[in-house]
């Protein structure tokens, strides 16, 4: 009798988690909105980048719903983090589109990550607009379902090399990178930016785990082939640690990077060893206020955070209005609707005017130049657009 | 392979050393006197690497200064653990697996605490971007880090050896590591020389942390040099403390020197091969003398 | 047969029958997502749950035998074609070649075992993110077809379901029988008195190796139903982390039991997926729970009825 209990206990207990489980399966959000998923970075060592841009997107819903919504109704962003976790950037998407039935998703940040959730969103019919995502394999699967809102760091490195050695005379560059997507393309657009800049070369190249903690090795080889330049392909907190071994070892040369990859603690981190690196961004609010839509939402968010807004909060905001406006383009919240629209689209945004291509790149975008200063608490634009230019194969 | 380049990687791969040194003694200690293999010994490097972020940054202390509280602070967290999480599993008689994987449990919740509650992200706790530049030795460069750390793992090593031999609390552990009945027996306190040998291998593995803080980076990453150290223990021969000294410098030169002329990327792979290779092959590790462990 | 057995196979087949139905009833829904990821964990679980709580092998490095699987298979589907049933024995053969490498450290003390397998997971981790062109790095392969047996492609996650369902129903059922046969004899004396059983004649090295074999079989399997239900596969997948959560699995599901590698599944899943606000901090909960289980239940959810029903013997029976 005991043991038939206590076997029928412990089933108990599963049916009951089941059950929950089954129970749990409610929608998370009020009815009769526009809902839109946002999959980005919440936690674990890059939560900066998510955090910010998670709050771009939502002031930007807050905008939005401030001056009547999209199509009579109010949008709606329901958040989930993926962790800069691939596998958990698919439980996010399931969980938004199979539970909250968004009707489009923005994000996710890394572009592996994008690349996992197509199939599902192919599977639902339902559109993405990336956020950073530069490497290029994200649209090279052919998926008809995702666009970019940021262009690929492929093109962030040949604009980066073109401006160093137009501006700062660079003639050797180094390429210290990250050995996933993200880094392949860095690498791919410097060595396309130096074979195409005259009087370039890149002396010293190597790529390594984003985990790496010691790169004294590493930096006493690239000196040894005497560069005028190091370039950063990676993020932090590899950026930010290869950037400060470098300064310690008392090596002076200029060092440049991406805004895509250099968050805002890479400031704090490095504090006045920072001063006078180069980055290209994502956006910078100061060439953002040049534009009519800019300056509007600029002026609206120093209202509310007495600030100017980052470069992360500016592409997740761009990236929710991006789907808004195709939304009202299509005329309809249907996902295949909304997906044809975007390719139709001519987005009038915050940092630029965007068109994309048949395979969801954009069309040329702006790519500002900024200087860290002030002992890293401070970014300021160098120029807008160092590329105004952009070279043909492109 | 640039073998012009061989004693510079040597050199700079010593400095790494003496932190897997410091780590490596930990793990062999707590074999020795408790019969465990501690998965929580390579979080004590990253608790380390937060407090010295403390230590360093919020109370702006000098490096040697901030070793002290630091150590103690890590030491305190590995009692900790040991009283609450390991003891009373001891006394129900609960076999190896359980302490184990006990251990491992204990490791991630260190590391989900951490990373929960851990605002800052990577921090740099050396922010003097602009350290004493290097001096050269037979024109080798050699860092003063490197120097530092050697001379901290040093300090340590042969403080722990006193300690063992000189004084009853250190006998107490060796007593322990032979024999835990036998021990008792003879009067001496178990539980007590355990948690002991639970706080010396914290504080060792607090200050590695404080160490890797200031070389390289503070944060959740950090465990994982204290994860790549249990290969030096390994090759000092699990459970052999002056060995471990010996394996943390030939773990960090190899290392290094893997690193640095075959491949980065493939660094730490080979570095967790190698602990399935000396297991394989010598199970006293490939210095201390061969400890016949067979099933 | 006795009554015993009799309640417990009824039990037993009206829970089978529940979980086939909630395929139709669920359809489409995230539920039925969500069951699908619990099976396949589950299924590498219960490898892992034949080696430690049958034959008492601590294997800390579980997840790279799934990516081993995983990567096996889908090399299979993407360069060859294959379909799925040829693909699980690509997976099983690759996941053998791991069981293999690992075998000579059978021979050794539990905890050097425990340290190896961790080191193996180690490193296959560092394989899979590295070697590009094998596993497509850090990046994963993508594109992987669908799951294709006897000429129907299976798509959407009512079939997903049902494949996953039943592949893990047949695992259940081969090592149900497996322990009843001479073999699980052997492992059992092995369990209660480790000289006793080698007095007998029993080969225990021998009996661990085919212990570690059997086991890496389901997680093999489970990669390549990852891979072809997610149509994605990548190194992240199999980390620490993911050895992690399936020991969770195990010793929260109760080592001793079978059906309790899916019951840890459903509940460490569950924490990782429904409550928004604690899912960021799941893995503190599993080495919190494991941490006080080790103490206090070691048993998990298996002897949960035991406990409950007041049986001393709940705590020491499960022997860890």
């Amino acid at each position: 009798m005991r043991k038939r209990l206590s076997y029928l206990g412990s089933v108990a207990v599963v049916v009951a988690i089941a059950l929950v489980g089954a129970s749990a399966s409610q929608a998370r959000s009020a009815a009769d909105t526009i809902k839109i998923g946002s999959i980005t970075i919440l936690t674990g060592p890059s939560a900066t980048i998510g955090l910010e841009t998670a709050r771009g997107a939502q002031f930007m819903v807050d905008y939005l719903n401030a001056r009547g919504g999209v199509l009579g109704k109010k949008l709606e962003l329901i958040s989930a983090d993926d962790a800069n976790n691939p596998q958990l950037a698919v439980q996010a998407a399931a969980q938004l589109i199979q539970q909250d039935h968004v009707v489009a998703i923005t994000g996710p940040t890394n572009s592996v990550g994008g690349i996992a959730i197509q199939s599902l969103q192919a599977q639902a019919s339902v559109p993405a607009v990336a956020y950073q995502s530069g490497a290029e394999q994200l649209t090279a699967t052919g998926s008809p379902w995702v666009f970019r809102s940021n262009t690929t760091l492929n093109h962030h490195f040949d604009a980066l090399v073109e401006y160093l050695a137009k501006k700062k005379k660079v003639k050797r560059f180094a390429y210290i990178g990250w050995n996933l997507a993200a880094g392949q393309s860095s690498l791919a657009g410097v060595q396309y930016g130096v074979a195409h800049t005259k009087g370039t070369s890149l002396v010293y190249q190597t790529a390594l785990p984003l985990t790496t903690q010691d790169f004294s090795g590493t930096i006493s080889q690239a000196r040894a082939a005497n560069p005028d330049a190091v370039l950063i392909g990676a993020p932090m907190p590899f950026a930010g640690v290869l950037a400060k071994q470098i300064r310690q070892s008392g090596w002076k040369v200029t060092i440049g990077a991406t805004g895509d990859f250099v968050t805002t603690d890479f400031g704090q981190f490095l504090g006045a060893a920072a001063n006078g690196l180069i980055m290209t961004d994502t956006g910078h609010a100061a060439c953002a206020e040049k534009r009519k839509t800019g300056k509007a939402f600029v002026t609206a968010w120093q209202k509310k955070f007495h600030r100017l807004p980052g470069s992360n909060e500016l592409v997740g905001a761009d990236a929710v209005g991006v789907v808004a406006a195709a939304i009202k383009k299509a005329g309809s919240t249907d996902g295949a609707k909304i997906q044809a629209a975007i390719r139709k689209l001519n987005y009038n945004g915050i940092r630029f005017a965007a068109r994309w291509d048949a395979k969801g790149n954009l069309k040329h975008t702006p790519i500002p130049a900024v200087v860290w200063a002030a002992n890293g608490t401070k970014l300021n634009a160098l120029t807008c657009d160092i590329q105004p230019v952009v070279r043909a194969k492109k | 392979m640039r073998v012009g380049d061989l004693p510079q990687q040597i050199v700079f791969g010593l400095g790494l050393g003496a932190i897997y040194a410091l780590v490596a003694i930990g793990y062999s200690l707590v074999y020795r006197t408790m019969g465990l293999l501690s998965f929580v010994q390579p979080q004590f490097v990253m608790l380390g690497s937060v407090f010295g972020y403390t230590g360093l940054v919020t109370l702006d202390l000098p490096l040697w200064l901030a070793a002290v509280p630091v150590g103690v602070a890590t030491a305190l967290v590995a009692v900790l653990i040991d009283q609450v999480g390991l003891r009373p599993i001891r006394r129900r008689g609960g076999a190896e697996i359980a302490m184990i994987l006990a251990t491992v449990a204990w490791g991630i919740v260190l590391v989900e605490i951490v990373r929960q509650s851990w605002a800052y992200g990577p921090s740099a706790l050396n922010l003097r971007s602009t350290a004493r530049p290097p001096f050269h030795l037979l024109g080798i460069e050699v860092r003063w880090d490197t120097v530092g750390s050697l001379a901290t793992a040093g300090v340590l090593a042969a403080g722990l050896a006193l300690f063992l031999r000189r004084t009853s609390s250190g006998r107490a552990l060796r007593a322990v590591g032979e024999s835990s009945r036998t021990a008792s027996l003879m009067g001496i306190h178990v539980e007590r020389t355990l948690a002991l040998a639970a706080a010396i291998s914290g504080f060792l593995g607090g200050v590695a942390g404080l160490l890797v803080g200031y070389l390289f980076s503070a944060g959740i990453s950090t465990g994982t040099i204290g994860v790549k150290a249990l290969a030096a223990a390994v090759i000092g021969g699990f459970g052999n403390v002056p060995g471990a000294v010996v394996g943390g410098l030939v773990l960090g030169i190899f290392d290094n020197v893997v690193a640095a002329d075959v491949s980065a990327t493939w660094r730490d792979a080979i570095v967790y091969g190698l602990i399935i290779v000396v297991l394989i092959v010598r199970v006293g590790g490939l210095v201390g003398r061969r400890v016949f462990s067979r099933v | 047969m006795s009554r015993r057995t009799v309640t417990r196979g009824a039990i037993g087949l009206a829970a089978l029958a529940g979980m086939y139905a909630l395929a139709p009833a669920y359809d489409g829904t995230f539920f039925l997502s969500f069951m699908v990821d619990v099976l396949i964990l589950g299924l590498a679980a219960l490898g892992l749950q034949h080696m430690v709580g049958d034959a008492g092998v601590l294997n800390l490095g579980q997840a790279a035998f799934f990516g081993l699987g995983a990567y096996g298979g889908v090399w299979t589907l993407q360069h060859w074609h294959w379909t799925t049933l040829p693909a699980f024995g690509a997976a099983i053969v690759v996941a053998l070649a791991g069981a293999v490498v690992m075998a000579p450290l059978l021979r050794l003390r539990g905890v050097y075992f425990a340290m190896a397998s961790f080191a193996f997971g180690a490193m296959m981790f560092e394989v899979f993110g590295q070697a590009v062109s094998l596993t497509g790095g850090e990046n994963g392969l993508f594109l992987i077809p669908p799951p294709k047996i006897f000429g129907h492609v299976l798509i959407g996650n009512r079939d997903s379901y049902l494949l996953v369902l039943s592949v893990g129903v047949v695992c259940y059922a081969a090592f149900a029988l497996l322990m009843r046969s001479g073999y699980g004899l052997s492992l059992h004396a092995v369990r209660q008195s480790e000289n006793g059983a080698r007095a007998s004649g029993v080969n225990v090295a021998r009996m661990r190796f085919i212990a570690l074999a059997l086991g890496v079989v389901p997680p093999a399997l489970a990669g390549v139903l990852y891979a072809q239900v997610h149509s994605i596969v990548q190194s992240t997948i199999f980390d620490f982390n993911q050895s992690v959560a399936l020991i969770t699995m195990v010793i929260v599901g109760g080592v001793a039991s079978r059906w309790g590698a899916f019951a840890g599944a459903l509940v460490a899943q569950y924490v990782a997926v429904y409550p928004q606000s604690i899912a960021q901090y799941r893995f503190l909960l599993y080495g919190g729970v494991v941490a006080l289980l080790m103490i206090v239940l070691p048993g998990g959810i298996a002897s949960v009825g035991r406990a409950l029903a007041g049986a001393r013997g709940a705590l020491v029976r499960t022997r860890i």
